[in-house]
């Protein structure tokens, strides 16, 4: 008697052992996923008007130092290759460091993308001057100077490949007279406030 | 294959089963945290921050990579560590081992080089050798790409192109290399259970040939035993020699015989122990030619005490330990050398006596007929005047008598040489003139029977002797007489003399007889036996005649001896000592 005893509550251990490791592993993925899938907040363009002429613009703002931006860069180049020279293309770099000669990697990539404009700006001029929040927020202006697209070239963060941005760019250069919003992915342009 | 060596095959088996899935545990039990501290690293070099504005915290990877993998990693490990070979065990680590392989595909962002970690998993897990480890690591595998294809693909696929086939491509390769792995755990598996077989083929081999090995000590220590008790029961002395005549073994008969101690004599040789008699020593002799087959011998040992005593050895070599020995049985014959003595001299007496008889016998014959002849005639002669008859008759009386005479004279000198009062006069004379009045003596004896007697004298001058005169005459008559009386008609009697060295002559008769047989020349000077008698030859003789010449020639200090064929002849051989200087000075 005593063995059966033994041996079913070893077995309710393993059982439960099993069941709380299965749950904690369980949150721990639901945790990253939840990090992963959440946009930063959805911005309309705040910035000056777009200059008006024959050339599609686009715009993405970038921080520099955001491991997650590297794939919205590595699209960035995947859309210049696709579109071609008709499109002019800007990214401006916020964050620490974020002047000409940064050493930051997002930087380094940047310039070795070609046709590429790159800018600098102070943090608060990105807040500002373009109303984006998230590294990794891309405009899209016709030549007539409407926003065409907003939002981010990567579905998750970090994570390169196709995604609805790109998708969406893609097509609206293509002729379509769509005008698509996405959401963006990526490190926080913005340095919270610290209480004093 | 017995049912007793499948039994024991299948416990070694599960014995070696056992240790395999304990030793690729604690493997795991190494591995697993190596792995989890390889992906804290990779998301730390990849992915160290993420940034809000000019402010950074830990990317959420690297707790994803701290985290997850202590999850994933310590559960296993323990399990791993504490209890190893457990099925829960090997199941965890091979589900846990493939989430390892999820995680560092995660944080690698999908990167497909890290895809190579899982076919890497799936071969350390086959080092269980157990297809079952495959099948919840394969569905891990299968889940993560499924589920991980349709949230998020570019998570794993490194994008989001193809992520509904690839999700069967990447699960085929999986089946692919399980397959493979199958094959080789089968191979595995089958391998083990053939050592096993070995195995236990092999202990039961051993056992069988411990138990032989058992059972011939057991014979072998009772055959020692018997071979002991044989050899101390024995009534002969006991030794096993090698070949140098080192004593290697002995029995306690040996020890009593030889007054020895057992211990002494095990540190004895054969030549400390053999008395040789005249320098023969035939039990070394033996030993050194090493016969094979086995013989037996006389010899003779000595005691302790130094005393000799003779042995019957019966010998026989032996190989001990790939060496040859040489096993012998000495029995001490001392009693019946004895016994054989005294049966010798029985029959000698016997033989004596019996001689004496047919002596006795014949004596009163002969003692009988001269007498009734010189009683006959004397009654004859009875009258006052003999004519020429009776005279002749007288004739006959004085022979018997003479003969009478000298028969009694013969027997009288025995007496005499048998009870030492026998008187010699020595004097120097030459010898031929002695043998010459011998030869006339017989000479009338040789006419009648055309017996040629010759003397052949020495070379230069004439044999000076130092004897008794009358004592070299009475034995040259005496052989003589034997030479013409054994000899065939018409034969011959030659008599030499020549001068020996060291003062010495030697004066041989030799005649042409019948001769003498081998097996009887030890009786020619026996008194009493007339070996003619047994010849079957009709000579008259008393048989004292060779016995009193030969002990009166030895006491002149000479030998008589003799050399005989039958059927041509025998030479009677006189040494004598000659004269010396101051001898023939004297004379």
């Amino acid at each position: 008697m005593a063995v059966i005893v033994h041996r079913k509550f070893r077995k309710g251990a393993i059982v439960a052992g099993l069941a709380i490791w299965g749950l904690a592993v369980s949150g721990a993925i639901a945790c990253l996923m939840k990090w992963e899938f959440t946009p930063g907040p959805q911005q309309a363009w705040s910035g000056p008007a777009p200059i008006k002429g024959n050339r599609w613009r686009l715009l993405m703002v970038a921080h520099t130092e955001c491991p997650c931006t590297a794939a919205s860069l590595e699209e960035l180049r995947d859309v210049l290759r696709r579109s071609g020279p008709p499109l002019e293309a800007t990214v401006v770099f916020t964050g620490p460091d974020a002047t000409p000669t940064s050493d930051a990697a997002n930087v380094k990539y940047a310039q070795s993308i070609p046709y590429l404009h790159i800018e600098f700006c102070k943090e608060s001029e990105a807040v500002t001057s373009y109303n984006a929040h998230v590294s990794g927020q891309t405009f899209l202006f016709d030549p007539r100077g409407r926003v065409r697209f907003s939002g981010g070239l990567t579905t998750t963060r970090g994570e390169a490949g196709p995604s609805v941005g790109v998708d969406a760019i893609v097509r609206i250069l293509g002729g379509s007279d769509e005008t698509r919003n996405a959401p963006v992915l990526g490190c926080a342009l913005e340095t919270p406030e610290k209480n004093p | 294959m017995t049912d007793t060596a499948q039994i024991r095959a299948s416990e070694l088996y599960s014995a070696q089963r056992e240790k395999l899935n304990k030793n690729t545990d604690r493997l795991f039990g190494i591995l697993m945290p190596v792995q989890w501290v390889g992906a804290i690293i990779w998301a730390v070099a990849a992915t160290p921050a993420s940034w809000t504005g000019t402010d950074s915290f830990i990317h959420p990877h690297v707790w994803a990579a701290v985290v997850l993998g202590a999850l994933i990693t310590i559960p296993a490990s323990l399990l791993a560590i504490f209890w190893s070979g457990s099925p829960v065990t090997r199941y965890s680590i091979s589900v846990c081992q493939m989430l390892m392989s999820g995680l560092l595909i995660h944080v690698s962002g999908g990167r497909i080089e890290t895809h190579f970690h899982i076919f890497g998993s799936l071969a350390f897990l086959a080092f269980y050798r157990d297809w079952r480890m495959l099948v919840p690591a394969t569905l891990a595998v299968a889940a993560d790409h499924l589920l991980r294809g349709i949230f998020i693909p570019w998570s794993i696929y490194g994008s989001i192109n193809g992520a509904s086939w690839r999700f069967v491509e990447h699960s085929g390769w999986v089946l692919f290399e399980d397959v493979v792995l199958l094959v080789a755990i089968a191979r595995g598996v089958s391998e083990m259970k053939a050592i096993a077989e070995r195995q236990a083929l092999l202990e039961e081999a051993n056992a069988n040939t411990e138990a032989t090995v058992l059972e011939r000590t057991k014979e072998l220590r009772e055959s020692e035993e018997r071979f002991r008790a044989f050899s101390e029961q024995a009534v002969d002395a006991f030794f096993v020699f090698d070949r140098d005549g080192e004593i290697l073994t002995v029995n306690e008969q040996a020890s009593k015989d030889l007054g020895y101690g057992r211990e002494q004599l095990l540190r004895m040789n054969l030549c400390q122990l053999e008395a040789s008699a005249e320098g023969v020593s035939p039990l070394s002799d033996m030993l050194r030619a090493m016969p094979e087959d086995s013989l037996t011998i006389e010899a003779q040992l000595r005691r302790q005490d130094g005393s000799v005593f003779p042995v019957e050895v019966r010998a026989g070599q032996l190989r001990l330990d790939g060496e040859r020995r040489v096993l012998a049985l000495a029995r001490d014959v001392t009693e019946r050398k004895r016994a054989d003595q005294a049966q010798r001299a029985k029959e000698e007496a016997e033989r004596a006596n019996q001689a004496k008889n047919k002596f006795l016998s014949r004596m009163s014959h002969e003692l009988r007929t001269p007498l009734n002849a010189v009683i006959g005639f004397a009654q004859l002669l009875d009258t006052p005047e003999p004519n020429d008859r009776q005279a002749e008759y007288a004739t006959y009386i004085h022979q018997a008598g003479t003969h009478l005479l000298k028969l009694i004279n013969e027997v009288l000198e025995i007496s005499k040489i048998e009870s030492g009062n026998i008187s010699i006069s020595t004097e120097t004379f030459h010898a031929d003139e002695v043998i010459r009045s011998a030869i006339d003596l017989t000479m009338p004896l040789a006419t009648e029977r055309e017996i040629k007697i010759d003397m052949v004298p020495g070379e230069g001058e004439r044999i000076l002797v130092h004897a008794d005169r009358q004592r070299l005459y009475q034995v040259a008559i005496n052989l003589l007489s034997n030479a013409v009386k054994y000899n065939r008609p018409g034969g011959s009697v030659t008599i030499t003399m020549e001068r020996l060295e060291q003062g010495r002559a030697l004066l041989s008769f030799t005649d042409t007889g019948i001769g003498i047989a081998e097996d009887m020349a030890c009786r020619v000077f026996t008194p009493f036996d007339r070996l003619g008698a047994d010849q079957n030859v009709s000579t008259e003789g008393t048989g004292l005649g060779l016995s009193l010449s030969k002990n009166l020639v030895e006491a002149m200090g000479g030998t008589l001896t003799f050399k005989s064929t039958v059927g041509v002849g025998s030479t009677f051989c006189v040494d004598l000592e000659t004269a010396t200087q101051s001898q023939l000075l004297a004379a």
